[in-house]
């Protein structure tokens, strides 16, 4: 899967998840009002069921923007 | 809308989201995202509401965004309170519900499982003297600890132990996970979470607030087995392991008093062969309660099961596998429930597994006669038409026993007050809090009636409830079960049974409040008959009669009359 696959792939489950249909592909967690911590709560179980993945604590202190769960994502996919 | 509207969800939602819907919410594992995206309609749609307090002690709201696509396959739409977080249960700022959630993480106590359950039947009586509404327990343990919630269960009415630890064991997943505590403000792992939510909207809460589904018509090709019979012939249609499951799972459910029908577009010789010669096949001929196999519309043939079960559309399920039939049946049979059989047999299992209204709570004794009742209706019918009314009681030995202030089978009375639609005079729907508040006061009574004969135990079928009023004696609750009806019964299993109840003596009233439902017409025209009427009484009428008319009744020779008396104090 490419980068460019992987992204598009998180922002579907970001904007679904987070009932913003036009979240931003580079949003900041902190410019989202929706981003609340029981929505990401969501979000964390929505990706590891998608992309059946497990996040650990450390990286689930790093969910701060869609580029920063990218690389997290990228990085998983990686190590796979 | 009315509660009785639920089950009419394919008028309401298109079956179009329900075939797309149905593969993505009874997956293995179904993805959090799409059960939100398939949630998103619930807005939009307008459906049967009920309340649900969710008392707790840990977090609830990952199981919240699940819910709304379940709700909506369920046809009811859940309007969740959450109270705070609460170690004591206290129940503090109570409102009234359809139903109660106990949500509970059982590792904050450091109770032993004797004193746990303790605590618990302490908690669940406070509740009781806040609410009727059933009561779930969504909680785990190790097995001693839930076998002794289950025994509570057992002592007190409409109290239900949701064990989360059978369900983790029966999807073969973890029950819970440590990070959980920490992120989510629950122990329970994420997969259990998603499934949890299933479990609650179809099984555990729908089994308590859905009307009950009470058979199955199934289709055969490419349903039960794999490949076409009239193409392949009986020997080389396909029974893959997964579709031998599904037989297996057919017939649990049959043996659980869930009645099955086959609706094949088959030649009849065919299918009768393949019963025959396939030693293989869990399923025989004889688990089906009717057979309709013809080339004719499948909807003409669901209306003939319907009827020969003497059951509504809404309490009928029909599973085939092509899509064009299930559309034929929504549009032909108003309220049928319908599922789409898959490809993979155990798709169809898993979602037959979860389907809302199937799964109950408890099946009565009732339930596991209704087949073995059914069968020998027709020599009833012969036995009617060929002898004078004396000799076909005699013939058949019928015997009525009146049980009063039967407490031991509440859960049966509930059962016939909120399930009985054709002979129901009140339309109440009394659950079995309710009806236990009935048994305990001193100015009312309940009877439990029951019939046999020697074709068969119909067991419970009839339940009445009267309370005094000065002399006058009201019929509070009166309902017939369907299985009853059609033997020229209705006087000797309901006016005698009147006259027994203890709180009627020395009436001289009997009243029939009556209230009009779209099925309950038998009922009113038993009682214009008792009037002497020419028109059946309506909604809001209360007819009057003197007590005479019940305490002088002498049933036809032939029938046996038997009164049991309980004491509902002795248990409590």
């Amino acid at each position: 899967m490419t980068e460019e696959i992987l992204r598009q792939n998180l922002l579907e489950i970001m904007r679904t998840v987070l009932k913003v249909p036009d979240l931003s592909p580079h949003a900041e967690r902190q410019a989202v009002a929706q981003w609340d911590s029981l929505r990401n709560i969501e979000l964390i179980f929505a990706l590891e069921d998608a992309f059946g993945i497990e996040f650990t604590a450390e990286e689930l202190e790093t969910f701060t923007s869609v580029d920063a769960i990218l690389r997290i994502l990228t990085k998983k996919k990686n190590a796979a | 809308m009315a509660d009785g509207e639920a089950s009419s969800l394919s008028q309401t939602l298109s079956l179009s989201w329900r075939l797309q819907a149905q593969p993505i919410l009874f997956d293995t594992l179904p993805q959090r995202a799409q059960l939100i995206q398939y949630g998103e309609l619930i807005e939009a749609i307008p459906l049967p509401r009920k309340r649900i307090n969710i008392w707790r002690n840990h977090a609830f709201e990952p199981i919240l965004s699940l819910l709304p696509a379940y709700s909506l396959y369920a046809g009811i739409r859940y309007d969740l309170w959450l109270s705070p977080y609460d170690d004591t249960f206290s129940f503090t700022d109570y409102t009234s519900a359809d139903l109660e959630c106990l949500w509970l993480d059982p590792t904050r106590y450091a109770l032993d499982p004797s004193s746990f359950t303790a605590w618990i039947a302490d908690r669940i009586a406070d509740l009781r003297r806040r609410s009727s509404a059933p009561i779930v327990l969504a909680t785990w343990g190790e097995p001693e600890r839930i076998d002794s919630l289950h025994r509570l269960a057992g002592q007190c009415p409409a109290f239900y132990v949701a064990d989360l630890a059978a369900l983790a064991r029966e999807v073969h997943l973890p029950l819970l996970d440590a990070r959980n505590t920490a992120v989510a403000g629950t122990p329970l792992s994420r997969s259990l979470i998603t499934l949890t939510a299933r479990a609650l909207a179809c099984r555990w809460w729908a089994g308590a607030l859905l009307p009950p589904i009470k058979a199955i018509a199934v289709d055969l090709d490419h349903t039960l087995h794999d490949g076409i019979l009239a193409e392949v012939g009986v020997e080389r249609v396909r029974l893959t392991s997964a579709h031998e499951h599904l037989q297996r799972l057919l017939m649990e459910l049959q043996e659980q008093g869930i009645l099955l029908a086959l609706v094949s577009r088959n030649e009849a010789f065919d299918v009768e062969q393949l019963f025959e010669k396939r030693s293989d096949y869990p399923l025989r001929r004889t688990h089906f309660s009717a057979l309709e196999v013809s080339w004719g519309p499948k909807s003409a043939a669901l209306a003939r099961i319907a009827a020969h079960l003497k059951i509504g559309f809404d309490a009928l399920l029909f599973i085939d596998d092509n899509a064009g039939e299930l559309y034929e049946a929504a549009t032909h049979c108003p309220g049928i429930h319908l599922l789409q059989a898959q490809e993979d047999a155990s798709a169809t299992s898993r979602a037959l597994a979860n389907y809302p209204g199937l799964w109950r709570w408890q099946r009565s004794r009732e339930d596991s006669l209704r087949a073995r009742d059914l069968a020998v209706q027709h020599q009833r019918l012969l036995l009617q038409e060929q002898t004078d009314p004396t000799a076909y009681f005699r013939e058949l030995e019928v015997v009525i026993v009146i049980a009063l202030n039967p407490i031991s089978i509440l859960e049966r009375l509930a059962s016939l007050s909120t399930r009985t639609n054709q002979f129901n005079l009140t339309l109440r729907r009394l659950n079995a809090v309710e009806i236990e508040s009935y048994m305990r006061a001193e100015e009312a009574d309940v009877a439990a009636v029951s019939l046999s004969d020697r074709l068969s135990d119909s067991g419970t079928v009839g339940l009445i409830i009267g309370k005094r009023s000065e002399t006058t004696f009201i019929i509070e609750e009166l309902c017939l079960s369907c299985r009853a009806l059609g033997r020229n019964l209705e006087d000797a299993l309901i006016l005698p049974a009147i006259a027994a109840l203890p709180s009627s003596r020395g009436c001289e009233w009997l009243q029939f409040p009556v209230a009009e439902g779209p099925r309950n017409g038998p009922a009113r025209s038993w009682l214009a008959r008792l009037t002497g009427a020419t028109e059946l009484p309506t909604a809001n009428h209360s007819i009057r009669l003197p007590f005479a008319i019940a305490a002088h009744y002498r049933p036809p020779e032939g029938i046996q009359l038997r009164l049991e008396s309980h004491n509902p104090g002795a248990s409590s």
